[in-house]
């Protein structure tokens, strides 16, 4: 039995450890965050391009002038460098509030579930920092382009949203409007292929008489290996429609791959070899060996007036538009025949999305300051300083050429894709040099790689196989920890159907390959 | 909705805090909370911190199995936590009594047959889902058992009417909700992938966005199949699957598509 003295003993426990509490979680984060005793929220990112630290500078003075409670801290870091220094920090703990997430950048399922926050109860309210605005009482989900349903920002196999996204990515051809003037007598720029291709022809007589080298499209490896991939969606996409037994229109990679391997369609495809085609047509406009080449080889070319035309994305805008000493005009790639419709961009890309890491002592004010970047106002004033497009809706464009860089509508949607896996990229990059090749023919590509195509393709899909079976068995784990929670029926439904579908998914698989 | 603050790391002198609550709890007697703290970790994926929790946690019917189920997914995964999951779950069984923690351990045994082991051995799995559905037929477990049985008898080697027509008397022993919905959905993919009864694949899709599809990914693409079939089976009928869709989901790419290709409701 217990004296007096032990009673009081282990009730003065009781309350120290109650007095703990309330320190470690409302006192002691104010006091060590700040020597001013601010709260300070880490926001980390790999936006290097140029203008967008100033432009995250000057949103985060605006926010502290709201918020005089709040310090934002910015670290910028170099993309190469990511992934390495993202696994230091969440394995070590000491992750910043806010990091950006997105493909490609070391960030699995399971790392997102670990070490982010979701946001999904969130995303279904209206963000405060739009009152006022057009956006004013629209759940905050519904004021993203994609309402906050693309990959990296919803996580399907998590059924959780974690992403907030701030930017829209999309590719585009760059004209040197002063040379594009001396070689054609125009500045209008080529609107199809057969006008992109009397562009080279026009190019070559002007180099001619110039006595000097000149390009007609400047190129590197990776902005080649996305010209490729759009080039072939575009002209894939009723091939894809008819492979659609699903009725859903877009019917996922994991079955065109698997209809790939059925010989449903493949590299002798009419539709596809007309795509080849016209990649074909593209090297030969870029410079030789272009593929070893880099973005910022591609970029001096251009900006040194060696080079007509360029292709990258919105975010080299504000970039060449500072750096261009030549008007800048920008359009849509030129890589459809006349009279083709371009494919729809209404699924694009999305870029700088924001998660909150479970490791931030204040998860609070990390969400008020994402509501704020995503909000109408400083949204519109961040893509007007950065000239990007922002991921929010219904913001005027400024800026002369911004507007081309919105995602193209269109009822025709995207087609398929020879790569679907690391596998396929690999032999993407070891082939594309016979397909560039200027004594080179398809019919000599397509002798040369087609059966190794079909084993990468194989090799993807066991991968893909094997990657489905791990997360099948991750789920039951998630499944009954769900079904013992109390108060989770909703979630449990939807992580259950989630999974039964990837189970059906694995069962069509597991029917086709061996 | 939980505050962001609940699901947080503490780290440092913040796993004290933790502790000490729990401690605090245990006190006053509530010694299941580590129980959901561990059901908790687990939901979000945390199964080495969620097992750690378990093994801490008194011993009970629910901690085995809290204990067995992480155990499949803790790094590394090795067989000997496979096989110590199996006797966890065996030793839970083997007390004789029925209820929830039974059933979820024929559940997972079923699954560990199924796909656990390194080769699927599917006349276990189909003894212990056929098991669990031996208790209350609307238990979580219940239902998935039944999904499990469904999407064998999919693969069977048999013909696609054979196999749905099993898969069907299966059915019938779900109860209507989010589950009983994807099955639905499941069916139908797996008549349009054998190009076989459209008709039927429609019924099958109406009947799963009537049950209620639980993720907005899965309605979205159901009612785009039920809108694409219905103008395929019969170019006369207009289907209000259409509305449905583009008033749900007018974002989604294929909004502009189905708005230039088919039929607008009158």
């Amino acid at each position: 039995m217990m004296t007096r003295s032990q009673s009081v003993a282990a009730g003065l426990v009781m309350l120290a450890v109650l007095a703990y509490g309330l320190v470690r979680t409302s006192i002691l984060p104010r006091l060590k965050s700040d020597p001013d005793s601010r709260i300070v929220l880490r926001l980390a990112h790999w936006n290097l391009h140029a203008g967008q630290r100033e432009a995250y500078n000057g949103m985060i003075a605006e926010y502290e002038k709201i918020r005089p409670d709040v310090k934002v801290v910015q670290l910028p870091v170099p993309v190469r460098a990511w992934p390495a220094w993202q696994q230091t920090q969440l394995i070590g703990g000491t992750a910043p509030d806010i990091m950006q997430i997105g493909p490609n950048r070391g960030a699995t399922d399971e790392t997102i579930a670990r070490h982010f926050l979701p946001l999904t109860a969130h995303v279904q309210r209206p963000n405060p920092y739009n009152a006022g605005t057009p956006l004013e009482n629209h759940p905050w989900r519904n004021t993203f382009y994609d309402g906050l349903t693309s990959a990296w920002v919803f996580f399907p196999s998590l059924q959780d949203v974690y992403g907030v996204p701030t930017q829209l990515m999309s590719l585009r051809f760059y004209y040197n409007a002063e040379l594009l003037h001396q070689v054609t007598g125009s500045t209008e720029v080529p609107s199809n292929l057969a006008e992109f291709q009397a562009l080279h022809q026009a190019t070559r007589k002007f180099q001619a008489q110039l006595g000097r080298h000149l390009l007609t499209l400047a190129g590197s490896g990776d902005y080649g290996a996305f010209l490729t991939t759009q080039i072939i969606e575009t002209h894939t996409s009723d091939l894809r429609l008819s492979l659609d037994h699903r009725h859903v229109l877009v019917s996922p990679q994991l079955f065109n791959q698997l209809a790939y391997l059925e010989k449903k369609w493949g590299l002798t495809d009419p539709d596809v070899q007309a795509a080849l085609e016209v990649v074909r047509a593209f090297g030969e406009a870029m410079p030789p060996g272009f593929l070893q080449l880099r973005r910022e080889d591609a970029a001096l070319a251009f900006t040194q007036g060696r080079a007509v035309a360029m292709i990258s994305g919105s975010w080299d805008y504000a970039l060449l538009e500072n750096e261009c000493p030549f008007p800048l005009l920008v359009a849509p790639l030129p890589i459809l025949h006349p009279g083709m419709e371009p494919v729809s961009e209404a699924g694009a890309q999305l870029n700088a999305i924001y998660g909150i890491t479970r490791y931030s002592e204040f998860p609070a004010e990390a969400l008020d300051f994402l509501q704020f970047i995503s909000s109408w106002e400083p949204a519109a004033r961040f893509a007007a300083r950065t000239q990007t497009l922002p991921a929010t809706v219904d913001i005027p464009l400024q800026g002369r050429n911004l507007h081309i860089f919105s995602p193209i509508e269109s009822p025709r949607l995207p087609g398929l894709s020879l790569v679907g896996g690391p596998s396929s990229s690999a032999w993407f990059q070891t082939h594309a040099h016979l397909l560039f090749a200027r004594d080179g023919t398809l019919g000599h590509f397509l002798q040369t790689s087609a059966a190794t195509h079909r084993e990468s393709v194989m090799t993807d899909m066991i991968n893909e196989r094997a990657r489905l079976l791990r997360a099948s068995q991750r789920d039951d784990t998630v499944l009954v920890s769900l079904a013992y929670k109390t108060n989770e029926e909703s979630r449990f439904e939807q992580f259950a159907t989630s999974h039964l579908l990837r189970e059906a998914d694995l069962l069509r698989v597991n029917a086709i390959m061996p | 909705m939980a505050p962001l603050d609940s699901l947080c790391h503490r780290n440092g002198l913040g796993r004290y805090w933790i502790v000490g609550w729990t401690l605090a709890l245990s006190l006053a007697g509530a010694l299941s909370a580590q129980e959901e703290i561990g059901w908790s970790q687990a939901a979000h994926l945390q199964f080495n911190a969620a097992h750690d929790t378990f093994q801490r946690a008194p011993a009970s019917r629910a901690q085995r199995i809290g204990l067995a189920v992480t155990l499949l997914n803790v790094q590394p995964r090795t067989t000997a936590n496979r096989e110590r999951a199996k006797t966890l779950l065996k030793e839970v069984i083997a007390e004789g009594v029925v209820d929830q923690h039974t059933q979820a351990a024929h559940y997972l045994l079923g699954r560990v047959a199924y796909a656990h082991e390194t080769k699927a051995e599917i006349q276990t799995a189909r003894m212990h889902f056929d098991a669990t559905r031996e208790g209350d037929a609307e238990s979580p477990y219940a239902r998935l058992a039944i999904a499990q049985l469904i999407l064998l008898s999919l693969k069977l080697d048999r013909p696609i009417s054979d196999r749905i027509g099993l898969a069907e008397k299966y059915v019938a022993g779900l109860p209507a909700g989010g589950i009983r919905a994807a099955v639905y959905w499941i069916l139908a993919q797996a008549l349009m992938d054998a190009q076989a009864s459209l008709p039927q694949a429609l019924r099958f899709i109406e009947l799963a966005l009537e049950d209620g599809l639980a993720t907005s990914a899965a309605r979205a693409d159901a009612l785009v199949a039920a809108t694409l079939l219905s103008a395929e089976l019969d170019a006369t009928v207009v289907s209000n699957w259409r509305d449905v869709f583009l008033q749900e989901f007018p974002r989604d790419p294929r909004a502009i598509f189905l708005r230039s290709n088919t039929k607008q409701s009158p």
